[in-house]
């Protein structure tokens, strides 16, 4: 009794993710119903138009204050959250076999010199692929933001009286989303964001190693002549996060017909729906299973 | 997929360690304008105290000049009143009236025939009466006049008495001008 008592009390892991987009804010929670996964609420409401993010604090307070209320989100809930995919740099990088200290070092000045900012102006994690017995460089997957614009948005959430169990890149919640429960069940993947005029491929080895490239690209196809991603007779499986339809045959077009478009969200993780659309909610989907095989043992 | 990234951690974590990043953005601005701040009061407190302290040299020098300058006014005074009593008592000495003097020389040069019924003073006379022997008493006051050339002496009544004659001496203090 004591020790129930005196015990710290556990708090329990959401299943449920809060995605500020470029143009929608995004939330899902799911939860448990008879033994399967279903889907309880959806939202989406409208950023505030403005250039920067979070730069009218009070319209963005009001918006999440909508969903929080038209969601019955308690005070004080946690959500797995991610900013924008255009605020976060997300990368595999590659590095010779060094210490520790020089791979620190290493790895501020590559991340000072790709972003062009200050290591203090910046957020950091990353992750270490394993290394191979005979392998000369490290891989080390790298995500970055901009620590003004977490301060913001954690400003804002506590005005919600809201918080955030983690701040994930969006790139890797996505990637969580389609991979379904297994994992392995449909890699290598390729997945095409869009991003202005261009568009971003995250793309995930066999071997479970993520890069992301940027590439130029339009109705007519990839620019250039010359161009490494033309083909992909190893990428069977791909996604195209927008699902602006022309745009998802020119990307067909333009790469390999071979490739199998994902199987919807809702079929892969066995989703009950209950006649709620999940499409344009593959990030959040992502952030609200990012601890599903904890709640699910 | 097993790979979990957070980028809230890196945030709040530097959010621990940022002392150094905000002491090393502020602390030197920080620690200027406090130099400066404490640095002005000091100099304001040590100017009020400069200025008190020569306000206070500047009395004690005032009260100084003024004790000397009474000390000079007193030493000044002692010295008149020095010589305003040495002057009176030289005068004194030097005054031909003065009794103490005269009744020396009376009882001095008295003639042996001469005897005294009494001696009256006033301010500015001096009468003797007596008897004794004309001749001597003639003499008598002759050498006294020779001596207290400023008196007058005069001899009012003399009569003859059987031998003797009584007589009544007067010593009269002359003007200033009889005397110069």
């Amino acid at each position: 009794m004591f020790v129930s008592f005196f015990k710290k009390k556990k708090r329990k892991m959401p299943l449920s993710g809060l995605y500020i987009g470029n143009n929608w804010i995004r939330y899902i929670s799911l939860g448990w119903e008879g033994g399967y996964l279903a889907v309880q609420k959806v939202c989406k409401k409208t950023i505030p138009r403005e250039n920067l993010l979070f730069k009218t604090f009070d319209d963005w307070v009001t918006r999440i204050k909508e969903i929080k209320n038209e969601m019955g989100i308690p005070h004080n809930s946690l959500l797995n959250c991610a900013l924008p995919i255009r605020e976060t740099y997300f990368e595999t990088l590659k590095f010779p076999i060094m210490q520790r200290n020089e791979l620190e070092k290493s790895i501020r000045w590559e991340c000072q010199r790709r972003l062009k900012k200050k290591w203090e102006d910046l957020c950091f994690d990353s992750y270490c692929y394993k290394e191979q017995e005979d392998s000369s460089e490290s891989l080390l997957l790298v995500a970055l933001t901009s620590r003004k614009t977490v301060s913001k948005f954690l400003k804002i959430l506590k005005r919600c009286k809201l918080g955030a169990s983690c701040l994930e890149p969006p790139q890797l919640a996505l990637l969580r989303g389609l991979q379904g429960p297994y994992q392995d069940d449909y890699l290598p993947l390729s997945v095409f964001c869009p991003k202005g005029n261009n568009v971003i491929k995250i793309y995930i080895s066999p071997e479970g190693v993520i890069s992301s490239e940027l590439i130029d690209f339009d109705e007519e196809g990839l620019l250039g002549d010359e161009n490494p991603y033309y083909s992909f007779p190893e990428n069977p499986h791909w996604f195209w996060v927008s699902h602006a339809l022309k745009d998802k045959k020119a990307i067909l077009k333009t790469f390999s017909t071979n490739m199998r478009e994902l199987p919807p969200l809702q079929n892969m993780w066995s989703l009950d729906d209950k006649g709620q659309s999940i499409v344009g909610y593959e990030i959040a989907l992502g952030l609200a299973l990012r601890d599903f095989l904890c709640t699910s043992n | 997929m097993h790979i979990k990234l957070d980028l809230l951690q890196s945030h709040s974590r530097s959010g621990k360690t940022s002392l150094y990043t905000t002491f090393k953005r502020w602390g030197f601005l920080s620690f200027f304008l406090l130099f400066i701040v404490t640095g002005t009061f000091a100099a304001y407190n040590f100017h009020r105290d400069v200025t008190e302290f020569d306000k206070a040299i500047l009395l004690k020098r005032k009260r100084i000049r003024n004790l000397s300058t009474l000390h000079n006014k007193l030493e000044q005074e002692q010295l008149e009143l020095r010589e305003k009593c040495i002057s009176i008592l030289s005068l004194m000495r030097r005054d031909p009236f003065h009794y103490s003097y005269i009744l020396d020389y009376l009882l001095c040069s008295i003639p042996d025939s001469v005897t005294l019924d009494s001696i009256t003073f006033t301010d500015s006379k001096l009468l003797l009466i007596g008897e004794g022997k004309v001749d001597e008493i003639l003499n008598w006051r002759n050498d006294m006049s020779a001596e207290f050339r400023y008196i007058k002496i005069e001899i009012p009544y003399f009569s003859k008495k059987e031998k003797m004659h009584s007589f009544k001496m007067k010593f009269l203090l002359m003007a200033k001008e009889e005397k110069s």
